[in-house]
């Protein structure tokens, strides 16, 4: 609850999406960027105005009423924007609140931003900017790209929610399952970008979201269990894995009792959640993985066979050679590295891994811990040539100081 | 203490601003107003309405009633801030502080006592 004339973090960016959404129920998905342009419009008259007179009493209240007005306004000068406009008009001078069920907007708004036909980097950055509020630059930031190339991903998605007559709202019966499949793999696309480069405000909306889906009576199923199961068991950690100095460490180094309780026990629980039915996906194989680990007490107990297991069962879901280049990996922990450089034989070879950092600098260990530091330097050095980020460069140029000595 | 004008001209905001960023530019403007308003040196605000305006000349029937001023310049006044202050210098101490200064011009004008 927002105390009277505050302005509570992140309340436009909530706010805005909650409206954007609430208007494409009323407009239809033909009038996304109506949609937008009108919220934009109404924020930026708060900025224009409660400088002078404070912020309202009810500052959400205050967007909407103003979102409304203008919505009204555009409309009734050119009817022609929405066909059923008379019905419209008639639904936004209703009085009562133009925000419906939030939850049921947002994952509509949700199903139409992740919709299969819309290209995945699309996708991303489309629910970013139309569920999550935020805007183009952000996105850009967040993802090292030109903040041009986001807006371009961001028209073209909104193009093809116009050409292809998306209906808003939570889908049905047989297509239900594969438009959730779709709003999955943007949701976990969404995390791994979010969780991989530390931008924690990407990171925490995808959880957000992932929690909507999983919460829906009808939307929700074991898989997006399995994924909310998956990001809660991964965000745990995510605080430990640097050290003070921005340095990457080691599972073995972490300090686990910096890991987030509250965060591994409702892990726990979704993953509980998602055993029920037979269906088995990938993110069940990833949160069983990440479970393993955020449940061992300390490196030494950690299940390293069951963990092997998890990723050769998920390696035949999804033939990659990164799940196989970690499969090797816990293989190596469970039986030695003789075993873990048999399994990376399979890879080493691999034209997609070949720049790879993480798969020289694995096999770098491999040999360090073989005892062969000089093939290991070789391999360190190999992962130094590769593209990595700065914590991951500096933690190599250590690894490799210590097989030089 | 006097009472001083400060006058808001121009306001050069990109309308493609993310809500977060648009909302962090208007907490700078509300904290602004909090501290005049904590010291007891606000002694009225208001925005003035966009896009309106009357400019009168002239006498009866010579008298001469165009829009404006906004028509011919792009300088408008946003709005205003009536602050107290012990003298000019105090008055832009204040002035200085306000976040407008990054997105147009203060004007500040002492009210005269007669």
């Amino acid at each position: 609850m927002e105390a009277p004339g505050e302005l509570v973090e992140h309340l436009f960016r909530r706010q805005s999406a909650r409206m954007v959404a609430a208007l494409v129920r009323i407009l239809g998905p033909r009038h996304l960027q109506l949609a937008e342009d009108v919220v934009q419009d109404a924020l930026l008259r708060a900025l224009e105005q409660w400088p002078y007179r404070g912020v309202p009493e009810n500052p959400s209240a205050w967007l909407v009423t103003v979102a409304r007005n203008r919505a009204l306004d555009m409309l009734r000068r050119e009817l022609s924007l929405v066909e059923k406009s008379a019905e419209v008009v008639r639904v936004f001078s209703a009085q009562g609140d133009l925000l419906g069920d939030e939850m049921d907007d947002q994952l509509a708004l949700i199903f139409l931003a992740c919709h299969p036909e819309i290209a995945r980097e699309a996708r991303l950055a489309l629910t970013l900017k139309t569920v999550c509020g935020f805007g183009a630059g952000e996105i850009a930031r967040a993802f090292l790209i030109q903040e041009s190339a986001a807006a371009q991903r961001i028209v073209r998605a909104k193009r093809l929610v116009r050409e292809r007559e998306i209906r808003f709202g939570v889908p049905e019966g047989r297509e239900l399952a594969e438009r959730r499949e779709s709003v999955l793999e943007t949701l976990y696309l969404m995390f791994n970008e979010g969780y991989s480069r530390g931008v924690a405000d990407v990171r925490d909306e995808s959880l957000r979201l992932a929690r909507l889906v999983a919460d829906h009576p009808t939307a929700g199923a074991p898989e997006a269990d399995a994924l909310l199961a998956l990001m809660l068991l991964q965000s745990a950690r995510a605080s430990s894995r640097l050290d003070e100095a921005g340095d990457l460490l080691l599972l073995e180094e972490q300090d686990r009792s910096r890991w987030d309780g509250a965060l591994i026990t409702e892990g726990m629980r979704a993953l509980d959640r998602s055993a029920r039915g037979d269906r088995l996906s990938t993110y069940h194989l990833e949160a069983g993985i990440a479970a393993a680990h955020a449940t061992a007490r300390d490196f030494a107990s950690t299940d390293w066979e069951h963990i092997a297991g998890l990723y050769t069962a998920l390696l035949e879901l999804n033939p990659s050679p990164v799940i196989a280049l970690n499969r090797a990996v816990a293989i190596s922990r469970w039986q030695g590295p003789a075993a873990g450089l048999e399994a990376m034989s399979e890879i080493e070879q691999h034209p997609s891994l070949a720049h790879y950092y993480l798969l020289h600098a694995t096999l770098g260990r491999l040999w360090q811990e073989a005892g062969e530091p000089a093939r290991a330097a070789f391999y360190y050095s190999r992962a130094l040539a590769c593209e990595c980020s700065a914590p991951e460069r500096r933690f190599l140029e250590r690894r490799l100081a210590e097989s030089s000595r | 203490m006097d009472s001083y004008l400060l006058l808001l001209h121009g306001t050069r905001l990109n309308p493609n601003m993310s809500p977060d960023e648009i909302q962090a530019i208007t907490a700078r403007y509300k904290a602004w107003a909090e501290k005049l308003q904590k010291a007891g040196r606000l002694a009225g605000a208001n925005k003035l309405e966009d896009r309106t305006g009357r400019v009168l000349r002239g006498q009866g029937a010579e008298m001469r009633i165009t829009d404006g001023p906004y028509a011919e310049t792009k300088d408008v006044l946003a709005g205003y801030f009536l602050i107290q202050a012990e003298s000019y210098e105090d008055a832009i101490e204040w002035t200085k502080e306000s976040p407008h200064l990054d997105f147009g011009t203060i004007e500040v004008r002492k009210v005269q006592v007669v």
